[in-house]
């Protein structure tokens, strides 16, 4: 089998060749660890090219969650800290606080948001901090071995709902975005599967809203991922793709949720 | 506790105050001691310590967490201030200085503050997958408890001459000088020892109490808590009784004066020395 690295062209054929994309600034080297069609890697890589596109690597305070990127401050250039399961909110509310110069995004899965840091995403919100978070949500555990989440979907399969979830004993898939909706520290809240060029496109220019919402300190910025696990949903990476655009925007439908932002030149073109 | 962890695991430097209630669960709001064992001895999961700091009146209330902040600092470590539920709500008086000390702030090149300048990012995690790099990091946690043993702090009364002595912190020790008053002017030559630091325990100096003292009376607001800790110093050097309260009782002075008078008569105080009351 060869390796990657073995592939590389050779310098004197790299002198042909001009770059047209390259990892983020904002990024280390090192390899990420996610499984082969989750997408944590290309939310990474967009988390990267907001950093340098806003030039905010050096005041960037990150905080990362427990869970599948759990080594997420591996990833990233930017100081950062490793928040307990479901905490990063109150952390993040604390460095904000203590230093409003600093920009502070969480990046956080559905087991560690929605289910026990649901009290942290719900008052952080209510209380419109300043702050942007990144919502990576697969609808299952990943890391942990699949089990049901707070947005596993009606009928869904996992390690802990083994014929399917049942409303009527594990009740129903929360709606990050739709609750979050009625509180009005919010100054940005979207959703977006992660399933094409067009909607990762998307994902950037709400991406930019959620950073923005921070910079002009109107409250917290919010976008939800609609991510695959293609591992824990016993899928190919193809299928999860498929599912996620088939069943799971059914349940979360994508779009803008609030927008209490000013427009600007580029979110009125549609710009990407 | 969760969170305790985290902050020692992590090496962050912090105060924590708690004022002790009833318990265990939603147990009440009387004065306690029984977070002793939480508080000294780790509380969440891992081999951490945290600095334990025990006020006995509204001055400590009032100069501890000063000296909590500059430890927490010192040795990058969570400090308790672990008071109860009487020092929480007294009235007294205590001197406070004209002019407040100016904030001593101590250089932070670890924190995770927003690179600026800086050429490395920093991390504050507390994460290590690999057993020998965990390893390696809970031998510097180590190291840092060692160093912490030069900030034993106690208070020694009515010692220098003592055939007996009480050992108690905090509240309880406001009633075990209230006895020792009353013993002294009964003509009994008793002391008391009231360790400060809870942890670092003042093991050393108990230690060489115990060998020129004939007993001790541990008095907690617990079921015997400290008292464990006071047998591993004395280690059998001398006798060591325990007079206890659970609950939120408050025991009179006297109660503590009564058991010691037992210790001089030689006589036992219970059958069992952990039984929670030494009526």
């Amino acid at each position: 089998m060869v390796s990657i690295t073995d592939q590389k062209p050779e310098p004197a054929q790299q002198d042909n060749f001009e770059c047209v994309h390259h990892r983020p600034d904002s990024m280390t080297d090192k390899q990420l660890h996610y499984c082969p069609g989750c997408t944590h890697g290309l939310i990474h890589q967009l988390v990267g090219q907001m950093l340098d596109e806003f030039n905010l690597v050096k005041q960037t305070v990150a905080i990362c969650p427990v869970g599948c990127a759990v080594f997420a401050y591996e990833y990233f250039e930017c100081d950062s800290i490793e928040a307990s399961h479901g905490r990063a909110l109150a952390v993040a509310t604390a460095v904000k606080r203590s230093d409003p110069s600093r920009f502070v995004f969480t990046y956080q899965g559905d087991g560690d948001l929605a289910a026990i840091g649901m009290a942290e995403t719900i008052h952080a919100a209510a209380r419109g901090e300043s702050l942007t978070v990144f919502f990576v949500n697969n609808g299952t555990y990943g890391m942990t071995g699949g089990q049901m989440a707070p947005t596993s979907l009606i009928g869904q399969h996992t390690t802990t709902t083994p014929s399917g979830r049942d409303p009527a004993i594990a009740g129903r898939p929360i709606g990050v975005c739709e609750l979050l909706s009625s509180l009005g520290g919010v100054a940005y809240l979207a959703r977006v599967p992660m399933t094409s060029p067009k909607n990762v496109n998307t994902a950037k220019r709400y991406m930019r809203n959620a950073i923005r919402a921070q910079i002009e300190r109107r409250g917290l910025g919010l976008v939800e991922f609609l991510s695959t696990c293609p591992v824990q949903w016993h899928m190919a990476p193809v299928a999860a793709m498929k599912y996620v655009d088939e069943k799971v925007i059914g349940v979360f439908p994508p779009g803008e949720f609030v927008n209490r932002l000013e427009p600007s030149e580029s979110s009125k073109e549609g710009g990407n | 506790m969760e969170g305790l962890s985290y902050i020692a695991g992590a090496r962050l430097p912090c105060l924590i105050v708690n004022v002790m209630r009833g318990g265990p669960g939603l147990g009440n709001i009387a004065p306690s001691q029984s977070d002793y064992f939480q508080a000294c001895k780790g509380g969440g999961h891992g081999d951490f310590h945290s600095i334990v700091l025990a006020p006995w009146n509204v001055q400590e209330m009032y100069d501890l967490p000063a000296l909590g902040f500059e430890l927490a600092d010192r040795y990058r470590c969570p400090v308790i201030l672990l008071a109860d539920a009487v020092l929480g709500s007294m009235l007294e008086p205590a001197l406070v200085a004209n002019e407040i000390p100016a904030i001593r702030r101590t250089p932070k090149p670890w924190s995770a503050s927003g690179r600026q300048g800086r050429a490395n990012k920093n991390v504050v995690h507390s994460l290590f997958l690999d057993a020998e790099e965990l390893a390696a990091h809970n031998a510097i946690l180590q190291s840092a408890y060692r160093d912490m043993r030069r900030e034993v702090r106690f208070e020694a009364r009515l010692l220098d001459d003592a055939e007996f002595a009480f050992v108690a912190f905090g509240i309880s020790a406001r009633l075990a000088w209230s006895a020792t008053l009353q013993l002294r002017s009964e003509g009994h030559r008793v002391g008391l020892f009231r360790p400060i630091t809870l942890y670092p325990f003042p093991e050393i100096a108990l230690s060489e109490l115990s060998q020129r003292i004939s007993g001790m009376v541990v008095a907690e607001l617990n079921s015997g808590q400290m008292l464990q800790d006071v047998k591993l110093a004395t280690n059998r050097s001398c006798r060591v009784e325990f007079c206890g309260r659970m609950g939120g009782v408050l025991p009179p002075p006297e109660e503590l004066a009564s058991a010691m008078r037992r210790l001089i008569a030689e006589r036992p105080l219970t059958d069992n020395a952990h039984a929670a009351t030494c009526t």
